[in-house]
């Protein structure tokens, strides 16, 4: 036994011997030491720069401490220094970086326990280098079980010279709810991208042995991104493992959100294990949640208007701009993630119920019934529930709050199409703060109530970085059918608009048995044709039976206006290669155009239903400086 | 879709008429109202109790989603939707052609179509739940949880 060991030991005794000469219940409170809050080690530092850090240690019955130190070496022409070597719990010291590029670890060490120490990795770069954080997240399912799952996280990522692209840190959560939850460090990894499409790979290495092992090494998650422009990529875990969809955007703020929001949430509960939705509006001041109105639709039950509890608590955010949100009443613990002053992801980390979804600003808004123009809708199912997917277009008249218009609604192959939803079917109301509901009674099979959410007019809903275009709209939750999805405005409905460079995903199901697969990919559209590449994530193997990962598939079709209403388009048929082994060789596609910028797919025929988004790609479609293209890959043999 | 049939050997039959029953909105905009395959109004509810004929894994193109049971009843066969999880997973339903059965559900109208969507099969003395009381699908995953809370495996005795 060493003398760290031993002075552990004796410090554990001596707290359970006065515990039980106290006569009071045994209850050992173990020292530990963390990074403080919002003074946590930079993953990057350049050469003989400084940085300041601090760690607190909790439960230390002589308040003493820690000290500091660096490997290799522990100096300054090796590892760096620091200039306070002891400081209190919480207390900040400046470290300086070693005069050479390298890798270094910073240690904090407990006075009074040495055993006890938290370490981090730092990457000392030679000359300054950008990094920037992205935020991401997605939900799908996982091919053991199959379960659902969610995954959220932020990663830092090396934007300028020659290590662009390197995954220097990071930290996600990822939660099952039937096994794993947990929130992780990323330690490394690396972005590909293809400058001219946008499209590559990230690599994320976590170190979770629950993680990978397909394609990727033990702890380490691989996504397909599609980058739309250089601050906003759509994408689908891509290693064979599980397979989802959501987004990657840009983080341009760290710091505690604020204001009015409208959010979105669904997964799966702590009773059953069966799909939920919630959605609402709330409010945080100061850092404090200061309520708000929500709905809910879990397992089938449905109640609205539900006031949020008192005693909701917000934490953080930290450095990475994570945060939680406690006793809320969607969940015990959600995590969040800050993206930008009014976007934020949010995910459940309650070990038996999983969620996933978004908050956004409000912005000044008061709002009301003629906050709904002309809009498009796309009605997202919840991957775990997987039983429909729904899109169209409507026209509010807000003075008798009704709508009408079109709509697509393929519930698990069971279509409904180019459906005329008439005026007397309906009925909508929005509040001032935002809240409403929009009913329609049988013209689109079971999507016959959705609770709508107003967000800030100024914000693109898909992509929360543009201001330019496609902004305003609404988030929904399906409470009937167990969904989520988005309102944007429909401003422009010219086929010629529809022309250009495009990004898309997909996140469909097939309707035999509701396995997953995702999609994301890049191609354009001239005269109405399109063509594209991307990837296909299939761990089921429902594409060609085998493979469960595709690189470079083919997707194409001819966008036809339907004559009728303008915005509305047929790609039939739409070609994927490679094709399902078991289905039609062609998909059904019904195309719907808010703008010339963000239009919405969904795929209507016996085998398969998807809805994703298009989104028109910018000029610059790479965070990166240069092409980083990884080796081609072809299909990846599906693993015995 | 789920279907009555007369006869289970005129299911090619009827599916040809089911053809060549009006599209109404497979084409063109049409008013109208669409039941769609998930909404579930427990109060309709009725048990049948038959003999299986046959266990459809795999449906045919035009049906419902998922597993089907057919069985024999004395107004004749009933195609019942069991939904895709109800054969699969841990403590999956365990149903064969020749056993007797009680199942209950929702007889609804989907597209002009009649579809028998079961709630729970009671066979062997045990009463399996495929969807709850608002007509969601239980999963393996519900099952399990269920049988930990309450000591059943999604079976009720």
């Amino acid at each position: 036994m060493n003398r760290r060991t031993l002075s552990s030991a004796l410090l554990v005794a001596a707290a359970i011997l006065t515990a039980s000469c106290s006569g009071k219940p045994r209850v050992v409170k173990v020292l530990s030491v963390n990074w403080t809050q919002g003074e946590v080690p930079p993953p990057t530092i350049v050469i003989s720069t400084t940085a300041t850090m601090a760690a607190t240690v909790t439960n230390d019955p002589a308040n003493a401490g820690v000290t500091w130190s660096c490997t290799p070496g522990n100096s300054l022409a090796t590892c760096g220094s620091f200039n306070q070597t002891a400081t209190a719990s919480g207390v900040t010291t400046t470290y300086t970086a070693p005069p050479n590029p390298g890798s270094v670890v910073i240690t904090a060490t407990s006075v009074t326990d040495p055993d006890k120490f938290i370490s981090v990795n730092v990457t000392v770069t030679g000359v300054p280098v950008t990094t920037e954080n992205f935020v991401f997240y997605a939900t799908g399912q996982e091919a053991a079980g199959p379960n659902f799952y969610s995954l959220a996280g932020v990663v830092t990522v090396v934007t300028s010279g020659d290590s662009a692209g390197t995954v220097v840190g990071g930290e996600q959560d990822y939660n099952d709810a039937i096994g794993i939850t947990s929130t992780d460090q990323i330690s490394g990894g690396n972005l590909s991208i293809d400058a001219s499409t946008g499209q590559g790979t990230i690599t994320l290495v976590t170190g979770n042995a629950s993680f990978g092992g397909f394609v990727t090494p033990v702890g380490e998650e691989q996504l397909a991104v599609q980058f739309v422009n250089a601050n906003h990529a759509l994408i689908t875990q891509w290693d064979g493992t599980a397979t989802s969809s959501g987004s990657m955007d840009l983080q341009t703020s760290t710091s505690t959100p604020s204001g009015n929001f409208a959010f979105t949430l669904s997964g799966v509960d702590n009773v059953s294990y069966c799909p939920v939705v919630f959605g609402g509006v709330f409010s945080i001041t100061g850092g404090s949640f200061s309520g708000g109105t929500f709905d809910v639709d879990d397992c089938g039950s449905t109640l609205t208007d539900n006031a949020f509890p008192g005693g909701v608590t917000v934490t953080g955010p930290d450095a990475l701009g994570r945060g939680t949100l406690n006793d809320s009443g969607l969940a015990t613990t959600i995590a969040y993630y800050v993206v930008g002053p009014e976007a934020v992801r949010i995910i459940d980390i309650d070990d038996a119920d999983s969620a996933l979804g978004s908050a956004y600003g409000q912005g000044a808004g008061a709002f009301s019934n003629s906050s709904l123009g002309t809009f498009v809708f796309a009605d997202f199912t919840n991957p775990w529930n997987a039983l429909y997917q729904a899109a169209g277009i409507l026209t509010a008249n807000s003075e008798a709050g009704t709508v009408q218009g079109v709509g697509d609604d393929d519930e698990a192959g069971f279509v409904i199409s180019n459906a005329s939803i008439v005026s007397g079917d309906t009925s909508y109301s929005i509040g001032a703060n935002g809240y409403g509901s929009l009913t329609i009674d049988g013209d689109l099979g079971d999507v016959t109530l959705l609770g709508i959410y107003m967000t800030d007019p100024s914000l693109n809903l898909n992509d929360p970085n543009n201001t330019a275009s496609g902004t305003g709209g609404a988030l929904i939750a399906d409470l009937n059918l167990i969904g989520t999805g988005v309102i944007v405005p429909q401003t422009d409905t010219t086929t010629a608009s529809f022309a250009g460079n495009y990004a898309f995903g997909v996140q469909g199901f097939a309707s035999s048995n509701f396995a997953e697969f995702d999609s994301v990919g890049q191609g354009s559209v001239s005269s109405g044709v399109f063509n594209g590449t991307g990837y296909i994530s299939d761990p089921f193997a429902l594409f060609d039976g085998t493979n469960k990962l595709f690189q470079g598939a083919t997707f194409s079709g001819t966008a036809t206006p339907d004559g009728v209403t303008a915005g509305r388009y047929t790609m039939v048929p739409f070609a994927i290669t490679p094709n399902e082994a078991d289905g039609p060789a062609d998909f059904t596609v019904v195309v719907y155009q808010a703008s010339g910028t963000q239009l919405f797919t969904l795929d209507e025929d016996d085998f398969s239903y998807w809805l994703g988004p298009v989104e028109q790609q910018g000029e610059t479609v790479t965070p990166l400086p240069t092409a980083r293209v990884k080796p081609a890959a072809k299909s990846t043999p599906k693993k015995k | 879709m789920t279907r009555i049939f007369a006869a289970v050997g005129s299911l090619a039959l009827l599916a040809l008429l089911f053809l060549a029953l009006p599209a109404s909105a497979q084409s063109k905009p049409s008013a109208g109202k669409f039941s769609g395959p998930f909404s579930y109004d427990a109060s309709k509810e009725v048990t049948l109790s038959g003999t299986v004929s046959n266990v459809i894994t795999k449906p045919e193109p035009g049906m419902i989603m998922g597993a089907h049971l057919v069985f024999a009843t004395g107004s004749g066969p009933v195609d019942a939707s069991l939904g895709g999880f109800a054969l699969r997973g841990k403590d999956a339903l365990s149903v064969s052609a020749g056993q007797q059965v009680a199942v209950t559900g929702v007889m609804k109208t989907i597209k002009n179509r009649q579809v028998f969507l079961a709630r729970t099969v009671k066979v062997n003395g045990q009463v399996f739940m495929v969807r709850n009381e608002h007509g969601i699908l239980m999963s393996p995953q519900s099952r399990e949880r269920l049988r930990q809370s309450s000591g059943q495996n999604g079976v009720q005795q």
